[in-house]
């Protein structure tokens, strides 16, 4: 039996389209289950604001945006973030209460090697929207002397 | 309780976007580094921050070792009427860390 050669060019050309989720490790795949459920992650109007190269992982400016008007049922109401390389990936979790007038936190994170930064953002309707940002770093935490931090 | 730093805006007009920064001095350590003897130090980190305005919740946050050193959260607020804005950190020994700061909105 011969198999139609349209039929594996349709087969490779699924295999090699980048689902962002597809390519994080496991573990984080596993967290992001455990903390959102096992719901589809969907590409979202996430600003994953970092410098593309730090120079120490110990302390790099991060600021996450998740466009909502955050208004009535149009609103996010929880996101964490994920540092793939890192010994304990999930770097922070967020909650958007009430008062929240946007998505948005800006904090400093550590991190262990050059990696990418994913973002999951949970709607009030539980839609769960993604995005990911790749971070080069070229000294990590976790391996410094105490008291640098 | 540790130091902390916020910066609220004393005044702002009602409706006003104002940006909300905050800082707790804490080391965060993160259970991964060594003493210069070798000495594994434990983790010791701050757990849990959040922010009130006018008694409802405006943001709660759940670290992990995974933030930095003095944690540092910046988030925006609007402004809607005069009242504090409280802020509480808590470690993972249960210590709690509280700070406030009044906003007047005219």
């Amino acid at each position: 039996m011969t198999i139609p050669r349209r039929h594996v060019l349709l087969g490779l050309a699924t295999t090699l389209v980048p689902l962002p989720v597809l390519a994080t490790p496991p573990e984080v795949r596993d967290r992001i289950a455990t903390l959102f459920g096992p719901g589809p992650l969907l590409q979202g109007p996430i600003t994953l604001d970092l410098p593309a190269l730090a120079e120490t992982g110990n302390s790099v400016p991060l600021t996450v945006l998740v466009e909502s008007p955050m208004t009535g049922e149009d609103r996010i109401t929880r996101l964490a973030l994920f540092a793939e390389e890192n010994p304990r990936p999930v770097v922070c979790e967020v909650a958007f209460g009430p008062r929240a007038c946007a998505a948005s936190l800006t904090t400093n994170i550590r991190l262990a090697a050059t990696q990418s930064i994913v973002c999951v953002a949970q709607h009030l309707d539980g839609r769960l929207l993604t995005a990911r940002r790749e971070v080069r770093v070229v000294v990590g935490a976790c391996t410094t002397l105490p008291g640098r931090y | 309780m540790f130091n902390t730093r916020i910066r609220v805006p004393p005044t702002a007009k009602p409706g006003e976007i104002v940006e909300i920064r905050t800082m707790i001095m804490h080391p965060m350590d993160n259970g991964f580094s060594y003493t210069t003897q070798g000495t594994l130090i434990p983790q010791n980190i701050i757990t849990e921050f959040s922010c009130h305005y006018l008694g409802e919740e405006v943001i709660l946050v759940r670290l992990e070792p995974g933030i930095s050193a003095n944690p540092y959260f910046t988030f925006p607020l609007r402004a809607e009427a005069t009242g504090t804005v409280r802020f509480r950190w808590m470690d993972q020994h249960g210590d709690i860390t509280t700070a406030e700061e009044e906003m007047v909105v005219e």
